[in-house]
């Protein structure tokens, strides 16, 4: 192939790419970006052409009772379930990496299986379970299902961690004269730091954004993922959702970008490899 | 066990026929030794031999499946190892990455709960002691191997163990550095006199540096002697082998006294050799071991009475201030000589008859009996065989 | 060597289960009582009449109406379709994307996966409403399009139909996606591929025998991670597929919540949880294969 044919093909494909790339992210982004857009529209009916900027659907948005109530509900119970599963999920994790026996595959197994079954299913049963218990449905029976659907993903991801760890070390620090209590401050949990935040970090989110789970073993009380879907199900898109739907994804995207450049700088480039958890779950399974 | 006021006396560690089995494989059988104080031991073998899983023994992390260790007089069982009063350097130096390295160093004098004081001092006394208070605050990954490897070390001294414990550490420094290092390990050692006791399968570094060395197989000892007893008189043929090149040359005991034995030789001539503390009789099979540097080489016959054996010359090795021949016997036992360049034979010898000889005090006889470890016994003729090619050492 | 610590680990093991029992007790409990527990009532439940006229009793009708009643599998037919449609679009997308973030982007290798990542963060709900907003008769898309002229009336097949979810489903799951064929093509040997230009093999060649099967352990376990969540999707469907998106999470959802038919509802759902495993066990299965091929 002559220079510039191969120089061609390779300035087709390079601009191949780049269409690919901006089509994308035009399609993961696009919509927010006209949501956040029309979140500042002076119109109830969510259509072009544009009128007026205004911020009053934050306004209507913050005095919704019902909106403060499910954005409330959301973060403490998000802030609940969290702690939790941080708890369970690094105790099974320890459970299933340090010690050896025969039931290892089957309780490994059996961390993993809430990854695996989709949350309709946990759902629905969990919802016939309390109920055939006499057990009422409230933010009470979802945060117990949250923590059972969050822990394993902590598990899992700590696990990850646990496995990669240099055993040496611990015995360095036990023949220096640390006792089992002292290895554990001192030497595996602040190593086990980053996994523990990157792990609270997805617990949160995760917790918070869960719709399912929620929707099925909920009572009355409403979560924002619920409220949205209330809202939507059987009235016309409306501005409010919009304004609401703005102020958690800007914090919540937020969060996560703060989230990750505060563990890159850490890791001073080891990152990538702690920022992908999904690569963990197969992982636990096996 | 013995009594209060063991401190000052009598060896620091006991190691009385400690046996380890992991379900049917026995790693380490009947091991015996003693440690002095201020001595530097070392357990030197080839890989799988038992002799890191004796230092773990030592240490606490593997517990004995019989027999016992005493710690400065005291039984160790059950003692876990941040209870006992030894320290180990662990082969890939297991700094805590998380701390500086004065932070590692201090790690575990502030376990002991001493005075901050008393931790700062310990830590500037052992940043001195590998020279590398420079560095006092940076991070393990920030340095280099052998530097490392030094504070793996300081950080064990720092806590004035009776006993340190050494798991190869030099292995992953490259030659020069590890010529150093043990320079700079036998120096410390003698100046904070501690006990250490040295693992590594380099049989030169063991011989460098110890005081007394322990060779280990498949598990036993199979001699603890000083290095010029193990070289000189080595008790078995593993060890014959394992340790610096050897001509280990078949021969059959024919007489015996109280000082020298008769043996014949394959080419069927007969030559002198002294004996060790093994029983003899004659048609003994046995091994004649020479060592290369104390056999010589010429290509005139020697004269009637002399321990020697006709060989034929196959290569020479210019090694600087020595050549070294490789001959080869009867039956294709091939032995090395050490010869000094004045005393070289002339050039174009590779492929000329050639005879060696040896001075009987010089020459060391081991009973084939004595081989390799029991239950992996050779056949006298399968040892004959393979015998020429045990100089596995590394010169 | 390997005899000696298989025999260690043997060793090991009696002190080794009790003190895992300490660290294991919580966590293994809340899963048997809250995870097993709740599939088993779920299994239960399948088997009993629970519809008005009648309650409790073991019967199969629930799982026969399931299997045969006609609409009930005009539904499972709009979900396996939809699913896989989704899968097809996501795996067209992320397969390229996965293959240029580990060798084409170079620096923007890092931002570009960080934009995935934040936007796999975001609410699913307000995801979903997003493209609501956009897809309507009066939505976004329609609005551009006819004021430039471009169409005359508004698509109306944008929304409240399959097309919508597939649309929907696809953008949700892209980013889920793309991260574990991202992993196995990182995971790769690059000197493997110097090997491949230094012989002179063509893009395709290089492509089909070293990529692919090193990249398949990864495409399978997409396939598994998004499939299954797929078939119970049904917040999607609910809000933009209209009835002719009509997916069995929707219809487990109404049997549930609405109807009170429990047992007509959890058959489904079991019949779902089997589907799942099946799936996930050949997916499994395959992936090792391919994964032990791709090694040996």
């Amino acid at each position: 192939m002559s220079p510039d044919r191969s120089r061609f093909r390779a300035a087709a494909a390079a601009s191949g790419r780049w269409l690919f790339l901006v089509v994308l992210l035009a399609f993961l982004y696009g919509p927010l970006a006209t949501l956040i857009l029309f979140s500042f529209n002076d119109s109830i009916v969510i259509a072009l052409p544009f009128r007026e900027f205004t911020l009053r659907w934050y306004g209507e948005a913050m005095k919704n009772p019902l909106v403060v109530e499910s954005l409330k509900n959301s973060i403490g119970l998000a802030a609940i379930v969290t702690p939790i599963s941080l708890v369970l999920g690094t105790l099974a994790a320890f459970g299933i990496t340090r010690f050896r026996y025969r039931a290892r595959g089957a309780v490994a197994g059996l961390v993993g299986a809430p990854l695996v079954v989709p949350w309709l299913l946990i759902g629905v049963g969990a919802l016939l379970f309390f109920s055939r218990f006499h057990f009422h449905l409230s933010l009470r029976t979802v945060a117990v299902m949250h923590v059972v659907t969050v822990f394993p993903l902590v598990a899992a991801i700590v696990s990850a961690r646990l496995v990669r760890f240099d055993r040496s070390i611990e015995e360095a620090a036990l023949d220096l004269g640390a006792a089992p209590r002292e290895l554990l401050r001192y030497i595996i949990l602040p190593l086990i730091a980053p996994a523990l935040a990157a792990s609270a970090i997805f617990a949160f989110s995760w917790s918070f954004n869960n719709f399912v789970v929620t929707f099925f073993t909920g009572g009355f009380e409403v979560t924002f993922p619920v409220w949205v879907f209330s809202t939507l199900r059987h009235a016309k898109n409306l501005p409010v959702v919009n304004a609401v739907s703005t102020l958690v994804a800007v914090v919540q995207l937020g969060a996560v970008y703060l989230a990750w450049r505060l563990a890159r700088s850490r890791t001073l480039g080891r990152g990538v490899s702690s920022d992908i958890p999904e690569g963990a779950v197969p992982g636990l399974i096996h | 066990m013995e009594g209060g006021g063991t401190m000052s006396e009598g060896p620091v560690v006991r190691v009385v026929e400690v046996t380890k089995r992991f379900g049917d494989i026995t790693a380490v059988d009947r091991v015996t030794f003693d440690v002095g104080r201020s001595e530097f031991f070392s357990l030197l073998g080839p890989s799988g031999c038992g002799k890191t899983t004796t230092l773990r023994m030592l240490a606490g992390f593997e517990r004995p499946t019989e027999g016992s260790i005493l710690l400065e007089g005291e039984d160790a069982a059950g003692v876990p190892p941040y209870r006992r009063n030894t320290n180990m350097v662990f082969q890939n130096y297991a700094l805590f990455p998380h701390l500086t390295v004065a932070q590692n160093i201090a790690f575990g004098p502030e376990r002991k709960r001493l005075s901050r004081k008393e931790v700062q001092e310990r830590v500037s006394v052992a940043l001195e002691t590998i020279r590398l208070t420079e560095l006092s605050a940076r991070y393990p990954k920030e340095l280099s191997g052998g530097q490392q490897q030094r504070v793996a070390l300081a950080r064990a001294l720092a806590n004035r163990p009776a006993v340190l414990l050494l798991d190869e550490p030099l292995g992953a420094l490259d030659l020069k550095l590890r010529e150093e290092m043990q320079f700079e390990l036998k120096r410390i050692q003698r100046e904070v006199g501690i006990s250490f006791v040295y693992v590594t399968h380099d049989q030169g570094e063991a011989m460098t540096m110890s005081d007394r060395i322990a060779v280990m197989h498949a598990g036993r000892v199979e001699h603890l002697g000083t290095p010029e007893e193990i070289y000189l008189q080595p008790a078995s043929l593993f060890v014959a082998g394992f340790i610096g090149k050897a001509g280990l040359l078949p021969c059959t005991v024919e007489d015996v006294t109280p000082t020298r034995l008769t043996v014949g030789l394959p080419d069927g001539g007969r030559a002198e050799a002294s004996r060790g503390p093994h029983e003899y009789r004659p048609g003994l099979e046995a091994v004649l071991v020479v060592r290369p540097e104390h056999l010589s080489l010429s290509l005139e016959p020697p004269g009637a009475g002399s321990s020697s054996l006709a060989v034929r010359v196959v290569d020479e090795v210019f090694l600087g201030a020595a050549i070294r021949y490789l001959v080869e016997g009867p039956d294709g036992v091939q032995l090395w000589v050490l010869t000094a360049y004045e005393a070289r034979l002339p050039a174009g010898s590779p492929g000329r008859s050639a005879w060696v000889r040896w001075d009987p005090a010089r020459a060391y006889v081991l009973p084939v009996e004595r081989g390799s470890a029991p239950g992996e016994g050779e056949a006298p003729e399968a040892a004959n065989g393979r015998l020429s090619t045990l100089s596995s050492g590394d010169a | 060597m390997m005899r000696r610590k298989r025999a260690e680990e043997r060793e090991g093991i009696g002190r080794g289960a009790r003190r895992a029992l300490l660290y294991l007790a919580s966590p293994v409990g809340v899963l048997l009582v809250l995870f097993v527990g709740p599939m088993a009532v779920l299994l239960i439940v399948s088997f009993e009449y629970s519809s008005f006229t009648r309650t409790g009793g073991f019967t199969l009708s629930n799982y026969s109406t399931v299997l045969t009643d006609a609409s009930y599998l005009r539904v499972a037919w709009t979900t396996i379709f939809v699913a896989t449609m989704s899968m097809g679009v996501m795996l067209l997308a992320a397969i390229p994307l996965a293959y240029f973030l580990v060798f084409r982007l170079g620096k923007l290798e890092l931002p570009i996966l960080l934009l995935l990542v934040l936007s796999d963060e975001l609410n699913p709900l307000i995801r979903i409403y997003a493209w609501r907003m956009l897809l309507g008769r009066e939505g976004l898309i329609n609005s551009f399009l006819t004021s430039l002229g471009v169409i005359e009336h508004p698509i109306d097949a944008l929304l409240f139909s399959k097309i919508a979810v597939i649309i929907v489903l696809s953008a949700s799951f892209i980013p889920y996606a793309t991260i574990p064929i991202y992993a196995s093509l990182k995971a790769i040997d690059p000197s493997l591929l110097e090997a491949a230009d230094d012989l002179g093999s063509r893009w395709l060649a290089k492509f089909r025998k070293i990529l692919l099967p090193l990249a398949a352990p990864g495409i399978f376990v997409t396939v598994i991670l998004v499939y299954i969540p797929l078939f119970s999707e049904f917040a999607a469907p609910a809000l933009v597929g209209g009835t002719s998106g009509y997916m069995l999470g929707n219809a487990v959802q109404e049997q549930v919540l609405e109807l009170g038919d429990w047992g007509v509802g959890s058959a489904m759902s079991f019949l779902l949880l089997v589907l799942s495993g099946v799936v996930a066990l050949i997916g499994y299965k395959l992936g090792r294969i391919r994964r032990l091929e791709a090694i040996t």
